[in-house]
């Protein structure tokens, strides 16, 4: 049990140091500003930008419900899991429309 | 049979300046987990798989009935320990599954579901040499339980649904630094932040 223990201390260690690796984007908050295909343009809460690429792989979901690239619209808030390319969308969650 | 003698030592002579100048190269040029395992490897990886599977486990059935329980407890049991690795959805889609050599696979995918269950069962309790996967089981019948529920809820991955995933998010494993981001992320995209 311990064993057990130490090694999930060890992973979720692990997990943490790679979010917060620094240099390397792995989530992004921000409103959707355009889309043109598989991209879309995000503008983050200090006012910079980041292109997010959206590929077969990347899941939708606005609250517990599936979503798809089409509820990806300009003026949208999402948060962003991104790959370790800082681009590719993982995942993304929709919320509700910016004020 | 003299001919013979000297095309086998030339083959083997080949055959072993060939394998010392790959190994001359990758000592070279170092070793990497960011490089995917070349076909050779992961055949050899799969066949060891195999071996390494109990012969009377390879063929046996889940013991544990399928109930809405048991997989509202393979769930949660894959959310705390799996989910880190696999992801929620079991697609490997993950930071961790993603650099690990070789990859966490996505087990929707046939390569995983054509497992039979005690091959599955097998692997969760011992684990696999060599890679990221841990041996989980302690030889109880609890671990044993958990085990089998968690070979449900892997045959269950492929239809797993937005709604179970969400489920699942609440439970996966948070620092406070991921607990406190998770709290900003649900106000933000609520709206309710003073964005």
């Amino acid at each position: 049990m311990k064993k057990r223990l130490a090694l999930f201390a060890v992973l979720l260690a692990v997990t943490t140091a790679a979010w917060t690796h620094e240099g390397h984007v792995h989530h992004i908050l921000g409103t959707v500003q355009e889309v043109e295909g598989n991209t879309a343009v995000v503008e983050l809460r200090d006012g910079k930008r980041h292109t997010v690429e959206f590929t077969a792989k990347t899941r939708f979901t606005k609250g517990s419900k599936e979503a798809s690239l089409a509820d990806v619209r300009p003026g949208v808030r999402v948060s962003v899991d991104l790959a370790d390319d800082s681009r590719t969308a993982r995942s993304v969650k929709i919320g509700a429309a910016a004020k | 049979m003299r001919r013979t003698g000297i095309a086998l030592l030339a083959l083997v002579v080949i055959g072993f300046t060939v394998t010392a100048l790959a190994l001359g190269r990758a000592v070279r040029s170092g070793f990497s987990t960011h490089e995917q395992p070349s076909a050779i490897e992961a055949w050899v990886a799969r066949t060891v798989r195999h071996w390494a599977v109990p012969a009377d486990l390879r063929g046996a059935a889940n013991p544990v009935p399928l109930t809405p329980e048991a997989l509202a407890s393979g769930r949660a049991h894959w959310a705390d320990h799996c989910a880190t690795c696999h992801g929620n959805d079991g697609k490997g889609q993950t930071t961790l599954g993603q650099n690990l050599y070789p990859r966490a696979p996505d087990m929707t995918l046939p390569a995983t579901q054509r497992l039979s269950d005690g091959e599955l069962f097998a692997i969760i309790e011992n684990g696999i040499r060599l890679t990221g996967m841990p041996g989980w089981g302690n030889g109880t019948a609890a671990s044993g339980k958990g085990s089998w529920e968690l070979v449900h809820l892997i045959r269950h991955l492929p239809q797993i649904t937005p709604e179970e995933i969400a489920e699942m998010e609440r439970l996966n494993p948070k620092s406070p630094a991921e607990f406190e981001r998770m709290q900003e992320e649900e106000a933000f995209l609520g709206g309710n932040d003073h964005h």
